[in-house]
């Protein structure tokens, strides 16, 4: 599974997500206060240990998560 | 031969054998403190952190001399104090306050050749405990503005000869293929591309990429001088917020010994957003 929009970000290591139990490539993107944070860019679901049922899940909460934020800066007029 | 004013760098092995004293003050310099000098710095070391310390918290610009003199008064240190200054990001913001404390007359000022890439790649020792620092009295001198370059400047020098523009970026950045790297979505730009005229010297072509020190003086000359970037010019650096292009300044200034270099800290983040401003790809 890839978060699309960290497109372009360098991968600087690959580790456990920690809130998803599962291997990730991370990368590191900078606040406006120059504060370094790790985010994940993909995921690696092992096939032996998730089914595609549960990385959808995992995949609609994401696609959630920014339709939550683009609400809160472009919402739609409708 | 040695650079223009040799004065201004120590190295790794001196600093570990020269620790600070009272009258030797060490300042580590990050933009990010957090994966910086909270996780280890050298020992004796106190902080500035760019963003919080050397910048007006409301408007954009440096701090005030007010602000300055509190800032020294914070760090232990008096207008005769030797400051060493070294940093994270290849010592680019290092720089930056290395700028800043010249802009306010600070006299006795030195980097660490560089910096935290440096000192980690030869397992030299850090330390997470802070020093216990006195407050001192402060007076600096009125803000020197023949180093600083203001959009004004740069939109006046666009039909100068004598004046030449240094566009310290990547040449990705000066092509206007990208505004800002992923890793950085605060420093965008609503244009990309670069200032009409300007030179692309990016700032990696001026230190070794081992180890994060300057080149030599004849190395950093052929990196200038036959893209017309000569000591008789009037010559302003700029980047994306004007952190890599006081490390060029610096180098211009301090190692190649330029009489007028002037930094454009306003760079392409206020450049390539102002409405009718020329951009050239």
């Amino acid at each position: 599974m890839e978060d699309k929009t960290k497109r372009g970000l360098t991968i600087k290591e690959t580790s456990i997500d920690e809130k998803l139990n599962v291997k990730a490539d991370k990368g590191m993107i900078h606040d406006m206060d120059g504060i370094g944070h790790w985010v994940p860019i993909r995921w690696y679901f092992s096939k032996s240990q998730f089914d595609l049922n549960q990385v959808s899940e995992y995949a609609e909460a994401m696609d959630k998560k920014y339709t939550a934020l683009r609400e809160l800066t472009c919402p739609d007029d409708d | 031969m040695s650079y223009a004013h040799p004065e201004v760098l120590v190295d790794t092995e001196w600093m570990s054998q020269n620790p600070p004293n009272e009258n030797r003050k060490l300042v580590e310099v990050d933009y990010d403190p957090v994966n910086g000098y909270q996780k280890g710095h050298i020992n004796g070391a106190s902080l500035i952190w760019w963003k919080r310390d050397i910048n007006d918290p409301v408007t954009r610009d440096i701090i005030s001399k007010r602000k300055f003199e509190e800032l020294m008064s914070k760090n232990g240190i008096t207008a005769d104090t030797e400051v060493i200054l070294y940093g994270d990001f290849n010592n680019w913001f290092a720089a930056f306050v290395f700028w800043v404390f010249k802009i306010y007359g600070h006299e006795n000022l030195k980097i660490m050749n560089g910096g935290r890439k440096k000192w980690e790649l030869e397992n030299r020792e850090y330390t997470t405990e802070e020093p216990q620092i006195q407050a001192t009295d402060y007076t600096a001198q009125p803000p020197d503005e023949g180093l600083r370059a203001y959009l004004f400047d740069v939109s006046r020098a666009l039909d100068k000869e004598d004046t030449v523009m240094v566009d310290v970026r990547s040449p990705a950045e000066f092509t206007g293929e990208i505004t800002a790297p992923p890793e950085y979505p605060m420093e965008h730009a609503q244009r990309g591309g670069h200032i009409p005229g300007a030179n692309n010297i990016p700032w990696a072509t001026a230190v070794n990429d081992a180890d994060g020190t300057f080149k030599s003086l004849e190395e950093l000359r052929q990196n200038y001088e036959p893209k017309g970037v000569t000591p008789d010019k009037d010559v302003i650096c700029y980047c994306r917020i004007g952190e890599r292009s006081s490390h060029s300044w610096f180098v211009l200034k301090y190692l190649l010994g330029y009489s007028k270099v002037r930094n454009y800290d306003g760079s392409w983040t206020e450049w390539g957003n102002m409405i009718g401003n020329p951009v050239e790809k």
